[in-house]
């Protein structure tokens, strides 16, 4: 399975779609990297380059907190 | 999860352990979320993002600022028993129990504290009341970054502070006679980080434009490692793979050399035991090297766009 995969997103731009290239990861979280860069730049830059408010829901979300035992 | 004095554990499996590195995971994404989109989510949210990633640096600083050579320490730990869980692998050595600040001066860690502090105050609104522990903590960084620079190539060692002096006598746990310490190594992933991070400090005003050319420096050593083929490849070489928190000098310095990304599995040679092998409170032989130092590993890949972004355009 490839790391990196790209997708095709349609966004609406005045005078037609714009065609844009997005790159998912579809790494696992692999446990025994200790220090990596987090892909937050990316929610930022994913939900400014294309208003999609799942985007936004990703960020809300690590805003939630959750009861531990 | 919180460690009794209030810090983030770095980890799950890293319980009550606050790690410099942590701070580059979090703390500038709910800073930059607090000052982008929190509110219009949650009234009130903004406030408490900002909070929460100032009082996480503050913490962290208070712990591991080691006023010698205005570095920061790889990690503390806030467990009840002084015992640090899930440092088994890779490094198989663990801070002794109830030492609670790590014992180290790691580049690529205080690399990653400085640039996820600099990129908080980068959305830290300018009257928030921290804002000025954090900019002590970039002016330190920065002095010490400015003092244990290598002179001829601009990079940083990967123990920052040892340079190319003799090492240890003692590389291992106190009292162990067998394990002399090994010499120190330039790192590229960290020098890259830190030209990103100095040469963003002075741009937005944080640290002198003296350390603009500590940065240049720092960048070009850098780009001496970087290689680019005929066909357009590009080969980063010099960067040490993820590392846990160590209790030794070894732990960081011992390290295996190769150009690929192979890590082994047990590590070179083949006799070499694995973490369940070695004996609590022992170090590795010396042959048996846990840290791999390799070409193209994503932190370096990571680095260099950073850094370029900074100086580069």
């Amino acid at each position: 399975m490839p790391e990196i995969e790209p997708t095709i997103r349609q966004r609406p731009r005045p005078g037609g779609f714009v065609r844009r290239l997005v790159f998912v990861s579809l790494a696992p979280n692999d446990p025994t990297v200790q220090d990596v860069i987090q892909p937050s730049n990316l929610l930022f830059g994913m939900y400014a380059a294309t208003n999609d408010a799942r985007y936004l829901k990703a960020m809300s979300s690590t805003r939630q907190t959750s009861t531990t035992s | 999860m919180k460690n009794p004095g209030g810090a983030f554990w770095h980890k799950p499996a890293y319980p009550n352990q606050q790690w410099l590195d942590g701070i580059y995971m979090s703390e500038p994404f709910i800073t930059r979320f607090g000052a982008l989109y929190a509110d219009s989510q949650l009234a009130g949210d903004s406030a408490d993002c900002f909070s929460t990633a100032t009082t996480q640096i503050k913490i962290l600083a208070s712990h591991t600022f080691d006023p010698q050579t205005k570095l920061y320490f790889h990690a503390w730990n806030g467990a009840a028993d002084g015992v640090w869980l899930g440092l088994g692998l890779p490094s198989k050595t663990p801070v002794r129990t109830g030492i609670v600040v790590s014992p180290i001066l790691w580049a690529r860690s205080i690399a990653w504290f400085l640039a996820g502090t600099v990129d908080v105050l980068e959305y830290l609104p300018a009257s928030h009341p921290d804002r000025q522990a954090l900019l002590d903590v970039v002016s330190n960084i920065a002095q010490g970054l400015k003092t244990y620079q290598d002179p001829a190539t601009g990079l940083w060692y990967q123990v920052v502070n040892q340079m190319d002096a003799p090492p240890p006598a003692n590389g291992g746990y106190a009292g162990e006679t067998d394990k002399p310490g090994q010499p120190n190594w330039l790192e590229t992933s960290s020098s890259g980080i830190f030209s990103y991070a100095l040469a963003k400090a002075v741009r937005l005003g944080y640290i002198s434009s003296d350390y603009l050319a500590v940065a240049k420096k720092g960048w070009a050593g850098v780009k001496s490692r970087i290689d680019v083929g005929t066909d357009g490849s590009v080969n980063i070489r010099g960067t040490v793979v993820g590392m846990s928190v160590g209790g030794t000098y070894n732990a960081y310095t011992n390290a295996d050399f190769r150009t690929d990304l192979t890590t082994g599995t047990p590590p070179a040679p083949s006799t070499c035991k694995t973490a369940a092998q070695i004996a609590p409170g022992a170090t590795p032989t010396l042959d048996c090297r846990y840290t791999y130092v390799r070409d193209n590993v994503p932190q370096g890949f990571g680095a260099v766009l950073l850094a370029a972004s900074e100086l580069e355009f």
